[in-house]
């Protein structure tokens, strides 16, 4: 093998080493406990994805563009609520489509706060975490609301054939949005932002605009993420959504999303949302502590950034 | 008044750099308590020799001698703990500390691992005492000025015991009454037997403070001089190398047909440009010259739309515009090839093909946003073949490139803007020999083709290679016009503020 190819099968492997690793861990997987390769946990395994995976999607958007977004879980919550609690003055397509304007409106405030104010993203995000947790309880009562439509229900539940609807909205989704990112201005603004701010200022890019759109993007699937959740259960608690955003922020950055901003992709997103999903449903299968569980994950997401960040400081 | 013990020796000191010579054989000696200025044009050698003496850079072959004993640091820490401490031109303090702190930074007293605050803020009361500083401890160096941050450093040095400080172009950012105080500083170390290297273009200073006087160009000792027996003139003529023939005063103005297509009239903006007015022709090399400090980067900003102006106005084509964004600059055919490359010209994380499109990404995308990357590439190879650009693919990051092809790539996104007027500031900046050809002869193809070039540089042979015509700005004003058969050491003479009272044509109050 001459020293191009070698190079040229070097790159290919480091762009796809978070595909690798999710491989590798599928077989070792399916090794130890029979039943995960079976449709129905396959499915499972996808469907449970869903939730964390759509919120993932705008996370992905909001780092690659050099900010942090930590209010999406509280978000979700909000959206779940209010999609079941609408329900109870309009349809349910309306209820839907005033939620997806609430997510909207989340992120223009925490785009503008970030942007604009220049509050630094995280500290914004955690200030907007906490304002739309307390709304969530005010909407609540602190109770939590049901709703009961065949309709509504079926976003969550139903199945267009053997695939269940949740499954489907989420590929749809990263399709479009790693459509979005690769094919578009805005995600190539988003890029240009996240890699050098002032460099793209001075390309005449609208800066504070772009940034905002990330966010708004990350208030929009939080928005259908927590659609997708009330309708799954019907019904939703005060405390839904918490750790989310962290488990969004996880897929990201386990799917080599630049934690610096500037790179990303959004289906290597869903691969660390599913990775993550992946290592929860084995540990299930085979029987190991729900404690242990959440030592390992923590190792998984500092080992995938650790790798990214040492080998990249050590090529400078 | 000199004493005879020498500190410092450097003897036939060279350095290589790939692809030049950066010091041939260099002497300089700096006798104890001596204030030996240290003066070259740019390029002249005057950085690599500061920096081999401090530990930056290792010289090829040579000795220096301080103290009697040859030295070879490996770094600036090393040569800072042994006695000799830089003062850079970028401040390197920490702003958020106070100013006690920054003095003590790693050399703080501690008395079984804490901080010993008594002693050290009584050491600092005593190093006050002694030299005349009047700085409060407690206040934070972000909210010193320019010239109290240089001060902070200067102490930090002391408290290092620094036998030799090396200064270099301190008083740049400097107000008059400030270089008056950081004088005294300057005479008070010098009676404790301190010993100040002091670089800088502005030659009224070098007469002021310095002893003796060392001239660098191309590379090469030129010659040592005594300040006292010597005269302006002549350390001119060393830096230019060419005799003066006669004290020609006049500048020499171009005459334009023509409306301007670019017209800066009156402008203002605190602190650096004071009032500047110049005109631009189409498909002229316009070429701004001066020190730092001069004004020339802060017109270029104000002119794409970085900062702002507070007075003045812009006329494009006869047109009075308002340029309040980069985005209203690029609408008004202004381009702006940034100072500083890698910070401000490029995504380096991008791919070329990234950078190179994306200050015109909306040509290459339908109107809802769907780029076009066929299009995308297409724009990318042409412009990569006219202007040499070498990469391995257009997928290749930006970051990889040389610092030429780098510069290329900025030029190609700027291009392909299509502007009427292309300002670039310290384009050759770190680049090699041969890329500086190409991006000449770029520039002058592109003014062939009818695009209006400022070319901002601090160093003036470039502008003679370049220009049609030569601004030279000197704090803040329009010292002098000149054309590129102009000899080179009056327009050096412009802009270090050696042209005779009578000889001025700016536009000074």
């Amino acid at each position: 093998m001459n020293k191009g190819q070698k190079s040229r099968i070097y790159m290919i492997l480091g762009k796809n080493k978070i595909l690798l690793a999710f491989l590798a861990l599928v077989v070792v997987i399916s090794f130890l406990t029979p039943n995960f390769l079976s449709w129905q946990n396959i499915i499972n395994v996808i469907r449970q994805s869903s939730i964390v995976g759509i919120i993932a999607i705008g996370s992905t958007f909001v780092i690659i563009g050099g900010g942090f977004d930590i209010s999406v879980g509280s978000l979700m919550a909000l959206s779940a609520a209010m999609a079941v609690g609408l329900q109870s003055y309009v349809h349910w397509s309306l209820a839907v489509v005033a939620v997806i304007g609430v997510g909207a409106l989340f992120g223009v405030i925490n785009g503008v706060l970030t942007a604009k104010i220049h509050i630094p993203a995280i500290i914004a995000t955690l200030g907007t975490m906490t304002i739309i947790r307390g709304l969530v309880y005010m909407y609540t009562g602190g109770y939590p609301l049901y709703v009961d439509n065949q309709e509504f229900a079926f976003i969550g539940n139903g199945r267009i054939g053997a695939i269940p609807f949740p499954i489907i909205l989420l590929f749809v989704l990263v399709a479009i949005c790693q459509f979005f990112l690769v094919k578009t201005r805005f995600g190539r603004y988003t890029c240009a932002i996240g890699g050098n701010k002032e460099a793209s200022r001075l390309s005449g890019i609208k800066v504070d605009y772009y940034i905002i759109l990330t966010f708004v993007v990350g208030g929009i699937t939080a928005a259908v993420s927590g659609i997708v959740y009330a309708s799954r259960l019907l019904s939703v608690t005060p405390l839904a959504g918490q750790g989310y955003e962290l488990d969004a922020i996880a897929s990201a950055v386990i799917g080599g999303t630049s934690v610096s901003g500037g790179e990303g992709s959004v289906v290597r997103t869903l691969i660390g949302a599913l990775l993550l999903t992946i290592i929860t449903n084995a540990f299930n299968l085979l029987g190991v502590h729900l404690y242990i569980q959440y030592v390992f994950k923590g190792i998984v997401i500092l080992s995938a950034v650790g790798f990214d960040t040492f080998t990249k400081a050590k090529s400078k | 008044m000199i004493s005879l013990k020498t500190l410092l020796k450097v003897e036939k000191v060279s350095k290589n750099f790939p692809g030049v010579q950066a010091l041939k054989e260099v002497d300089l000696e700096i006798a104890l308590g001596e204030v030996h200025a240290l003066l070259g044009e740019n390029g002249s050698g005057k950085s690599t020799l500061i920096k081999c003496i401090a530990g930056v850079y290792k010289r090829d072959s040579g000795r220096i001698m301080f103290q009697g004993k040859e030295i070879s640091f490996s770094s600036p820490i090393e040569a800072f703990c042994n006695g000799i401490s830089v003062i850079y031109q970028e401040r390197s303090l920490i702003p958020k500390l106070s100013v006690v702190e920054n003095v003590f930074l790693g050399a703080e007293f501690t008395k079984f691992g804490v901080l010993n605050n008594k002693s050290i803020v009584r050491k600092y009361r005593e190093l006050c005492e002694l030299y005349g500083f009047s700085l409060p401890p407690d206040e934070k160096v972000m909210n010193l000025g320019v010239a109290e941050q240089k001060i902070v450093e200067i102490m930090k040095a002391l408290v290092r015991k620094s036998q030799l400080v090396i200064m270099d172009e301190p008083t740049a950012a400097l107000s008059e009454n400030e270089v008056e105080h950081l004088f005294k500083i300057i005479r008070e170390l010098k009676s404790k037997n301190i010993s100040v290297l002091y670089i800088t273009h502005i030659l009224e200073e070098v007469f002021q403070i310095a002893d003796r006087i060392t001239v660098l160009r191309d590379g090469k000792k030129i010659g040592t001089l005594n300040a006292k027996n010597t005269t302006k003139e002549r350390v001119i003529d060393m830096m230019v190398g060419k005799v003066l023939q006669e004290s020609a005063t006049f500048s020499h103005y171009v005459k334009r047909e023509g409306k301007p297509i670019l017209a800066v009239e009156n402008l203002k903006a605190f602190p650096r440009v004071k009032n500047i007015s110049f005109n631009l022709y189409k498909g002229e090399v316009l070429g701004i010259t001066g020190l730092t400090g001069s004004g020339k980067t802060e017109v270029a900003r104000i002119l794409f739309g970085v900062e702002k102006s507070e007075a003045g106005s812009i006329y494009i084509e006869g047109k009075h515009v308002m340029i309040k964004s980069p985005n209203d600059a690029i609408r008004n055919g202004i381009a702006l090839v940034p100072e500083d490359r890698k910070n401000d010209g490029l995504v380096l994380l991008l791919e070329v093909y990234k950078n190179i499109t994306l200050a015109s990404l909306k040509r290459f995308s339908n109107k809802v946003g769907v780029l076009n990357s066929k299009e995308e590439f297409e724009g990318t190879r042409f412009y990569a073949k006219r202007l040499g650009i070498k990469f391995s693919s257009e997928y290749q990051k930006t970051m990889f490139l040389s610092g030429g092809n780098q510069q290329k790539v900025v030029l190609a996104k700027w291009l392909l803007t299509k502007p009427d007027i292309l300002i670039m500031d310290e384009p050759t900046q770190g680049i090699d020999v041969k890329a500086k050809g190409e991006i000449y002869s770029i520039v002058k193809q592109l003014a062939e083709k009818g695009v209006s070039v400022i070319f901002i540089s601090s160093d003036i042979p470039e502008m003679f290679r370049v220009a049609d015509r030569i601004l030279v700005f000197r704090e803040g004003f329009v010292e002098g016009e000149f054309t590129p058969t102009s000899p080179e050491y009056m327009v050096l003479r412009a802009a270090i503020g050696g042209l005779e009272e009578t000889g001025k044509f700016g536009n000074k109050e």
